[in-house]
């Protein structure tokens, strides 16, 4: 069962690693890290290709299941201690996690790694000793649903919940939870994605033809992907920078409206897939 | 304010409270103010989250989508202190259904959103764009037309170089619907080429000289503000 589970984590790397990869230039690096708790209740992956982040603020709908903050900064740190940005080609590893009687860590053990760097693979289970039930557990308190529940008795319902950025912008990481029934595991996937390609100039995109001025835009191409590509480099950077250059704070404020810029990069602007520039400049 | 308040630093992104929390995101950290530390905690995780929403509509999961918007804003809603959030998820939830082509429905959407309020200018042209898509699926185009000049009626210099889309939509709406551009947006039209550095274009008609501007700047970035 958890070779299966590891394969399905493994394949939605692959499938990402793809889509990713139709982008020219395109550096994927992933860890797949595989945490079995021995307590009675189970999370595992479902694989990459969602996203989320490992902070405070609640996200509701399909799970609640979060990464603690301070594991996932310190797994993030680990990677880019090592620079594992600047590697090429698809990187795994699955740890084993035993949690002891109390709820705690007991034991980290790697059961599979193609990282072929020791230290990164020590900092990592060094973060993940730190783990304990009562993190994977706690986030689940405010759902009514499983609240009386018993931990044998719940179905599989995950949930993709944290995303960060394990390295230099740009990049994409994603950390993947499912909960499942009568054992623990835990599947963080995470994706992170360097040198993507690009436009060379920010406001004028010349990969493939654009719409011209009197083009009517068609609705249903509103969420095409060529704009999504050409825009969510730029919005990466925004998030990881999102201090305003000095001399565009008197206008615009000390933080850049990133999401705001994305949204009118994608679907706005004329051209489209323009990012505005002006108000969530790089420098 | 006693000497240790005075050496304290200033929050990383407001600039204006004393840092007390560390905040974490993606890789980076920094010291911000209390207030900051909870609205950017909401702001990035919806940023995130906006992400998986597009991921959604990329997959045509357009009720899952806008079930999961609601439920963001549901389980956040006491955190939503500005307001920010709900005016995020309104605009996210018109666009969804948008692009599901459930027109009258994101139409209904859009003016909720207006409701709300806008953080500035480029905001409420955003908006009023997507309505005006939404009124021209539905055959509405003067409609669509009109919705557009009420929001370029509102002005701010800050946002003149995205005026500048706001002003070709608007051509290209008014001749899909078979009226002239009104003169009186030449006067924004000029303010943008002033923005660019570049003389308005003089041309038989508004929409042409406004089409004229948009084929002259479309390679060029604005000038800065009081360059």
């Amino acid at each position: 069962m958890k070779r299966h589970i590891a394969e399905q984590a493994l394949a939605g790397l692959n499938d990402a690693s793809l889509k990713m990869n139709s982008t020219a230039s395109v550096k994927m690096l992933a860890l797949c890290l595989g945490l079995t708790l021995a307590s009675g209740v189970a999370i595992v992956s479902a694989g990459c290709g969602s996203s989320g982040a490992g902070h405070g603020a609640a996200v509701a709908g399909r799970g609640d299941a979060e990464v603690p903050d301070r594991i996932a900064l310190r797994i993030r740190t680990c990677a880019a201690d090592h620079r594992v940005y600047e590697r090429s080609g698809d990187l795994a590893a699955t740890f084993e996690v035993n949690l002891s009687a109390d709820g705690q860590a007991d034991t980290v053990a790697l059961r599979d790694s193609t990282l072929n760097d020791e230290s990164l693979e020590k900092c990592i289970a060094s973060a993940l000793r730190s783990l304990s039930e009562r993190d994977l557990r706690g986030n689940r308190a405010g759902d009514p649903s499983l609240g009386s529940m018993s931990p044998e008795s719940r179905a599989l319902f995950g949930q993709v919940q944290a995303l960060g950025c394990l390295a230099s912008p740009p990049c994409l990481l994603a950390l993947t939870f499912l909960l499942g029934a009568a054992y623990v595991t835990v599947h963080v996937v995470v994706v992170a994605v360097s040198e993507m390609s690009r436009p060379k100039a920010r406001t004028a995109p010349t990969a493939t033809a654009m719409p011209t001025t009197t083009a009517v835009p068609t609705v249903a191409k509103a969420d095409d992907d060529e704009y999504e590509r050409r825009c969510r480099p730029f919005f990466d950077e925004c998030m990881m920078n999102q201090n305003m250059p000095a001399w565009n704070r008197k206008d615009f404020g000390p933080t850049k409206n990133c999401l705001a810029c994305y949204r009118e990069c994608k679907f706005h602007s004329r051209p489209r897939g323009v990012w505005p520039d002006y108000k969530c400049p790089q420098k | 304010m006693d000497l240790s308040e005075q050496e304290q630093p200033l929050c990383a992104r407001c600039m204006e409270r004393p840092a007390v929390k560390e905040y974490v995101y993606r890789t980076m950290s920094e010291m911000v103010c209390s207030p900051c530390f909870y609205r950017w905690t909401l702001q990035d995780m919806y940023g995130d989250q906006a992400l998986e929403i597009d991921a959604m509509r990329r997959r045509r999961q357009y009720d899952e989508a806008l079930a999961h918007l609601d439920a963001i804003l549901e389980t956040n809603r006491d955190r939503d202190h500005d307001g920010y959030l709900a005016r995020s998820i309104a605009y996210d939830r018109a666009m969804t259904l948008l692009i599901a082509n459930r027109y009258t429905e994101a139409l209904e959407a859009f003016i909720a959103g207006e409701k709300l309020g806008f953080e500035d200018v480029s905001l409420r042209w955003m908006n009023a764009h997507g309505a005006a898509l939404t009124l021209e699926a539905l055959g509405r185009d003067r409609e669509a037309v009109t919705v557009l000049e009420e929001a370029l009626g509102h002005q701010d210099p800050r946002y003149l170089p995205s005026a500048r889309w706001v002003l070709m939509e608007l051509v290209r709406l008014s001749e899909k619907a078979g009226q002239a551009v009104d003169p009186r947006w030449l006067r924004v039209a000029e303010a943008v080429a002033n923005r660019y550095g570049v003389d308005m274009p003089v041309r038989d008609s508004p929409g042409e000289a406004i089409l004229a501007l948009a084929a002259i700047t479309e390679e060029m970035q604005p000038k800065r503000r009081g360059e």
